[in-house]
């Protein structure tokens, strides 16, 4: 009874799903926020000082998607929101 | 960028600018100033990040309100600037100071 009476191939699935690893390749990194659907768009208070910032990926002028939290533990990140082309 | 490169930092622009209005900023801006863009441009032609960061400038088609923000190496905001009068920008000064103070 017990974990020790699964067989090993099962147990090694388990382990997978509870290390969270997809078991289907995935596509790509979709692009766009992480979270966050049906906020309102309009809410500049939302993101704070000493808030987490919203996580997200978008495609780069240069190079392919670029994720923020890759930055994590490596550098600081000055973040501009600009207006664009008129 | 030299100073940035002490602070250990990443700039990163967001707009809704797709790929070809980016690409032809960065020849203009060669041709006109000499000088080349080497931080990382964004496209978000749906706004949906600006959106996510609440700054969707109603009045405008998809635009955000301008805002600077510093994160730290934890993902943490540190130092936020929202301009609401396109002549008053944050300066390169005031971003620096924020940089200088995240340990």
């Amino acid at each position: 009874m017990g974990i020790h009476a699964r067989p090993a191939a099962a147990l090694a699935v388990l382990n997978l799903v509870a290390a969270g690893i997809p078991l289907v390749a995935q596509p790509g990194p979709a692009l766009g926020p992480k979270d966050g659907p049906g906020l309102p768009p309009t809410d500049t208070a939302r993101v704070a000082v000493g808030m987490m910032a919203p996580d997200f990926t978008l495609a780069s002028r240069t190079g392919g998607p670029v994720t923020l939290s890759d930055n994590r533990g490596r550098k600081n990140v000055v973040l501009v929101f600009y207006r664009g082309h008129w | 960028m030299k100073q940035e490169n002490r602070y250990d930092t990443q700039i990163v622009a967001l707009s809704i600018d797709d790929r070809e209005h980016l690409d032809s900023m960065v020849a203009r801006v060669a041709a006109t100033d000499g000088r080349t863009i080497d931080f990382t441009m964004l496209s978000d032609p749906g706004h949906r990040v600006i959106d996510r960061y609440g700054l969707l400038n109603p009045s405008g088609r998809g635009w955000p309100h301008p805002t600077t923000y510093v994160i730290d190496k934890s993902g943490r905001v540190r130092w936020k600037f929202t301009e609401v009068n396109y002549k008053i920008r944050p300066t390169n000064a005031m971003v620096l100071e924020a940089l200088g103070r995240l340990r």
